[in-house]
């Protein structure tokens, strides 16, 4: 049987509210999105919702207790809960840089956990 | 006394993409003034990402956004004296700075951008009824507290009001091992973006309560749990919808207000709908010299607005500096008609190309934004749907202004 | 408690409980200071009004007008000896109504008569002085004045404690009895035995004064419910302003009073309630303070409101009487040597030094007290920072690095301040303790960008956990503990 579902783009703030028709993988019919990206990011919803985990990670011996960390590519959503397992009680050590990796495939997932902000020695 | 050509308040993404603008418009003379221990404003703590779609066609994060203009400021070496509250600033653009190196400072400057950013509207800013338990927290509080101090505030959590602050922190909590109960939100439609709706609070079944709202908060020393309603149009309780919902934590998410107590020491003029200045095309308030840009100018949804707008200010401001002080008198007047909320600058001259920034009152569809004066309108643009949430821009071009006897132009929605 | 025997034990940590402390610790006497909760001031005497009234309500020829007209005409001098602000604003009470003006010659008839100063003035007069306000006519009090009640309350006890009174938090009293020819009291944490007790236990009153064979008085708790206006809005008026009081309501009418910070309070509201406890405030009755208020404000607006807040009278008169009666300050029937005070409602900040005076009469009839020499009747409260003079500012600043940050933002608190006030010396740390010391967190808005920094001092200079630090009571944590890394 086909399904149909409303979707909200979350690309961008435009948030395009997207109809898409389907038989179990096969898209039917599909609409609303303002770009092209917006059907891509639809499809893939339907199969497995895929985002961008922000969150932080402690730091020792820096000018403050936290680096602001995320996964450099979008994660399965179902897996977010397990990365936040792996890097709740991760220590990185100070200086570290935007942009810096700092776990390698958490929760053997393809994708790595990179900071967001730098964070000096405390001195 | 110390004396500056350009002194910028604050380090947020305004103070900083004002100073950037301002240097590559000639003035080297900047000191921009931040009372937290490092520039970025807000974007630090707002670790999510979601910024700088428009300016930099890229999804970053606050932190990531603000480092790219801080590396910028760096490079230039233009001046951020951190660690350091400006406590009072006058019409004749004096300043007084308090830090820990200097102790107490005065400066002058010939020029003023205001970008201080923006403050949360408190539980009694909203007369919540009830006991007052610890465990209420503004959203923004509880981020800091949250992504800066890695302090979690409670475990089980009601968040009243629908901004996208609160959606954020509901995503954030629960992902930190909070039971996140319920957004409550007064309005029959949120104010946060939709994204935020969907990836904050779809992703993680956190139920959103429209036309709700706490009408009892109880616990004698921690919050114990609070009493949801829905609302009729005119916002009171129905009776009989009542219920109670455990919780040791409720997050205020209920609205942003410009922090303008410098600006009427300095007596700034204040626009009593947006609570920021009231600026000219060229974002100058009322006094000489003193600009206004970013959330303390009005509340921005998105950074990259933010940016452009404080870009425009710091343009400005290094034309004022250079034409020493004598730039054009403005004279028509802009206002806000019905169905539009504030429009943004409220003063306007007739020479130049306009882009006004403006929030429509309420959610809709199908709606045309007309912009009008001398019974003639100048200009209309068509949007399939608006909401109070997202700012709309609109450019007209001088062409359209040059013509207009009257001094005045209404934009309105219909 | 640091010992066995006391001469005398007061109960109750209030404004009336430490103003008595303060008077008794002038003489040679070992006192005790016994409090329930983890601070004093944490009853009536930090949610009330704080105004210094000029005596023209109570009956003419009571007690309550007695210590009322001691109170007004002592404050400045005890304010400045206790280093606790005091502003004499002078009052009016308002006529909206032609024919309410009969009632202010009324009032003045009673207040004269009591020993106040007091004046009819016309429109022009209420014109001129406060351009806001709109009246009739009014009468004026220039005695009537303002100050910080919980810095009062604060500074009567540390006043008291630096002349020996031990003060003991977070202990109730939980029962007393006669033993032999002293009483024992007990509490949560032990037990004393006193000679004497002065039982000022507010809205308790009536439940320790039974251990005394004292059953004749039941405290009705009435609430009254308050609206605190930002500091911008404090130009609108410069003085107090008063209603002519509602008949038989048992409360002055809702009022508007300028704090000593700078703000402006609407209220208090007048509800009898069923618990003792119920500090909670309701949309009914904050509507009702807003349209009221307007009546002879009208330029106030609800977004100039940044809290609210209640206080609780401890009334004898029950709801179906109404109005007021003298406050009960009374040896038991049962024993000389065990002092009631019971119905301290308003005035009872006014009072509070003028009952203390007159309990400590009480005793030193019974048993002559003897003077101490040693005692020092002035007591340094927190240096204000920014209240201070640039010249001075700059030379605290040159030597202390804490006096260069300002942690709250809206009142302009220094780091410095914060360490004095957890350095307090009754040794209270919570948050609340830092903003009825300091006053940060009281401004507009309310903790949201000084609250992580008073935290972070609480942290790094004082040690402390995050799963200790608390609000105000001793269940009141703010925090679950740590975002990161605490499983
Ligand atoms: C929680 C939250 C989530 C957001 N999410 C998004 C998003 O997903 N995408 C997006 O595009 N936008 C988002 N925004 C909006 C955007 O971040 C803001 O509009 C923007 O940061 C405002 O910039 P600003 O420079 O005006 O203010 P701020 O960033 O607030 O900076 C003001 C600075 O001034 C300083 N200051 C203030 N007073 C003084 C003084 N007296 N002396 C010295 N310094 C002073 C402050 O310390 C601060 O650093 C979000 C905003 C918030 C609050
Ligand atoms: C709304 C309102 C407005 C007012 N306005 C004014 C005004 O403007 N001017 C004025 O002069 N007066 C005013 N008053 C009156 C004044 O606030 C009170 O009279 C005064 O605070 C009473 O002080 P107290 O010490 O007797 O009581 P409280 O401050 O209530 O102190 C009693 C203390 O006893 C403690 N206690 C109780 N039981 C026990 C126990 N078993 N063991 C140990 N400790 C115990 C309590 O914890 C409490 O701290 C007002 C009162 C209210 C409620
Ligand atoms: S479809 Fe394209 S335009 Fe629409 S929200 Fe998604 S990314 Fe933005």
């Amino acid at each position: 049987m086909t399904e149909e579902k409303d979707i909200s783009c979350i690309l961008c703030p435009n948030g395009c509210d997207i109809k898409i028709k389907y038989l179990d993988d096969e898209i039917i019919e599909i609409e609303g999105a303002l770009c092209p990206k917006g059907n891509d990011y639809a499809k893939q919803e339907i199969k497995n919702p895929m985002r961008t985990l922000t969150s932080s990670v402690m730091v020792e011996g820096g000018d403050t207790s936290l680096v602001s960390v995320k996964t450099d590519k979008p994660v399965p959503l179902e897996k977010v809960m397990d990365i936040m397992d792996v890097i709740d009680d991760l220590r990185v050590k100070a200086p570290v840089s935007v942009g810096d990796v700092i776990l390698d495939s958490p929760a053997g997932l393809d994708c790595s956990i990179v900071a967001t902000r730098e964070v000096k020695i405390n001195i | 006394m110390m004396k500056k050509e350009l002194v910028i308040i604050g380090a947020g993404p305004a103070g900083l993409a004002a100073a950037l603008a301002a240097y590559e418009d000639g003035i080297e003379d900047i000191l921009i003034i931040e009372r937290e221990e490092r520039p970025g404003g807000i974007l630090n703590q707002c670790i999510h990402d979601g910024f700088g779609l428009h300016k930099f066609k890229e999804v970053l994060t606050g932190p990531e956004y603000a480092h790219r203009y801080i590396d910028k400021v760096r490079e230039k070496e233009l001046e951020i004296m951190t660690n350091t509250i400006v406590t009072e600033l006058t019409d004749e653009k004096e300043l007084k700075a308090f830090n820990e190196n200097d102790g107490i400072l005065h400066i002058k400057a010939e020029a003023v951008i205001l970008a201080m950013g923006s403050r949360e509207r408190t539980a009694g800013g909203i007369s919540l009824p009830g006991d007052r338990p610890s465990g209420i927290y503004t959203a923004g509080l509880a981020q800091n507290l949250m992504n800066l101090q890695n302090i979690q505030v409670g475990k089980k959590i009601v968040i009243l009001g629908s901004g996208d602050i609160g959606l954020i922190m509901a995503r954030r909590l629960t992902l930190e091992g909070a039971d996140v109960k319920a957004v409550l939100e007064i309005m029959p439609y949120s104010n946060g973006l939709r994204r935020n709706i969907n990836q904050c609070l779809v992703d993680y079944n956190i139920p959103l309560k429209l036309s709700q709202t706490v009408i009892d908060v109880k616990g004698e020393d921690r919050l114990e749990s609070v009493t949801a309603a829905e609302v009729d149009e005119s916002f009171n309780p129905i009776e009989g919808t009542e219920y109670e919902i455990e919780c040791d934590t409720l997050i205020l998410s209920v609205g942003l207000i410009p922090e303008n107590e410098l600006s009427k020491k300095a007596n700034v003029q204040l626009d009593d709908t947006t609570g920021g200045a009231v600026v000219k095309d060229n974002l100058e308030t009322n006094v000489d010299g003193i600009f206004s840009c970013g959330n303390v100018l009005h509340v921005h949804d998105l950074v990259d607005f933010v940016s452009d707008e404080a870009e425009k200010a710091g343009k400005a401001a290094a034309e004022y500096i250079k034409k020493g002080h004598k730039l054009n008198k403005d004279n028509i007047f802009v206002e806000a008609g019905s169905g539009i909320g504030y429009v943004i600058p409220q003063v306007i001259s007739k020479e130049k190309d306009q882009i006004f920034s403006m929030r429509v009152r309420k959610p809709d569809n199908e709606k045309t934004i007309k912009i009008a004066a001398d019974g003639k309108i100048l200009h209309e643009e068509n949007f399939e749907k608006v909401n109070p949430s997202e700012m709309i821009k609109i450019k007209v071009s001088s062409e359209k202004f040059k013509p207009l006897e009257k001094s005045t132009i209404k934009v309105v929605a219909e | 408690m640091k010992k066995q025997n006391y001469d005398i034990a007061i109960i109750g940590g209030g404004v009336v409980g430490t103003a008595i402390a303060r008077e008794l610790s002038r003489y040679k006497t070992d006192v005790l200071l016994i409090e329930k909760e983890n601070d004093v001031g944490q009853g009536a005497s930090n949610s009330n009004s704080g105004v210094v009234h000029s005596g023209f309500t109570a009956p003419v020829g009571s007690l309550k007008a007695d210590v009322c007209m001691y109170g007004n005409s002592h404050f400045e001098e005890i304010c400045s000896e206790l280093d606790v602000p005091y502003e004499k604003t002078g009052k009016l009470v308002v006529a909206v109504e032609e024919k309410q003006i009969a009632e202010l010659y009324n009032l003045q008839y009673i207040g004269r008569k009591n020993g106040a100063e007091l004046y009819i003035v016309g429109e022009d007069f209420i014109e001129e002085k406060e351009p806001n306000i709109s009246g009739k006519a009014a009468m004026y009090s220039p005695n009537s004045a303002i100050t910080s009640p919980y810095e009062l309350t604060i500074a009567f006890a540390e006043n008291a404690h630096q002349n020996g009174v031990e003060i003991s938090l977070n202990t109730k009293v939980v029962e007393i009895s006669k033993k032999n020819s002293k009483f024992s009291v007990k509490t949560d944490r032990g037990e004393i035995l006193t000679d004497y007790v002065i039982n000022s236990a507010g809205l308790y009153s009536d439940e320790i004064a039974a251990f005394s064979g004292e059953d004749r008085y039941k405290i009705y708790p009435c609430r009254g419910e308050y609206y605190v206006l930002d500091k911008n809005a404090s130009g609108l008026m410069s003085r107090l302003v008063y209603p002519v009081p509602p008949e038989n309501a048992g409360g002055l009418g809702i009022h508007l009073t300028p704090t000593v910070e700078g703000n402006i309070l609407i209220g208090p509201s007048n509800e009898y309630i069923d618990s003792v406890d119920n500090e909670a405030t309701t949309k009914e009755v904050m509507d009702k303070l807003i349209k009221e208020a307007r009546d002879f404000l009208p330029k106030i607006t609800r977004d100039m409101v940044i809290r609210s807040y209640s206080g609780i009278r401890s009334k004898i008169v029950p709801p179906e009487v109404g109005g007021f009666t003298d406050f009960v300050i009374e040896k038991s029937p049962k024993y000389d040597n065990f002092i009631n005070l019971i119905g301290i409602e308003s005035p009872g900040l006014t009072s509070a030094p003028g009952i203390a005076k007159y309990v400590v009469e009480m005793i030193d009839e019974m048993e002559k007290l003897r003077e101490d020499k040693d005692f020092k009747k002035t007591r340094k409260g927190i240096t204000k920072f920014y209240e201070l003079p640039e010249e001075k500012q700059k030379e605290l600043a040159e030597d202390n690095p804490n006096y260069r940050e300002i942690v709250c933002r809206c009142e302009n608190i220094t780091k410095q301040e914060i360490i004095d006030a957890l350095n307090n010396p009754l040794g209270v740390q919570t948050l609340k303790g830092v903003k009825y010391r300091a006053r940060a967190t009281m401004g507009r808005c309310q903790g949201g960008y000084c609250m992580a920094r008073i935290i972070k001092i609480m942290q790094d200079e004082f040690d402390m956990d995050l799963e200790e630090i608390k609000l105000e009571g001793n269940n009141s944590n703010l925090f679950a503990g740590q975002a990161k890394g605490w499983g």
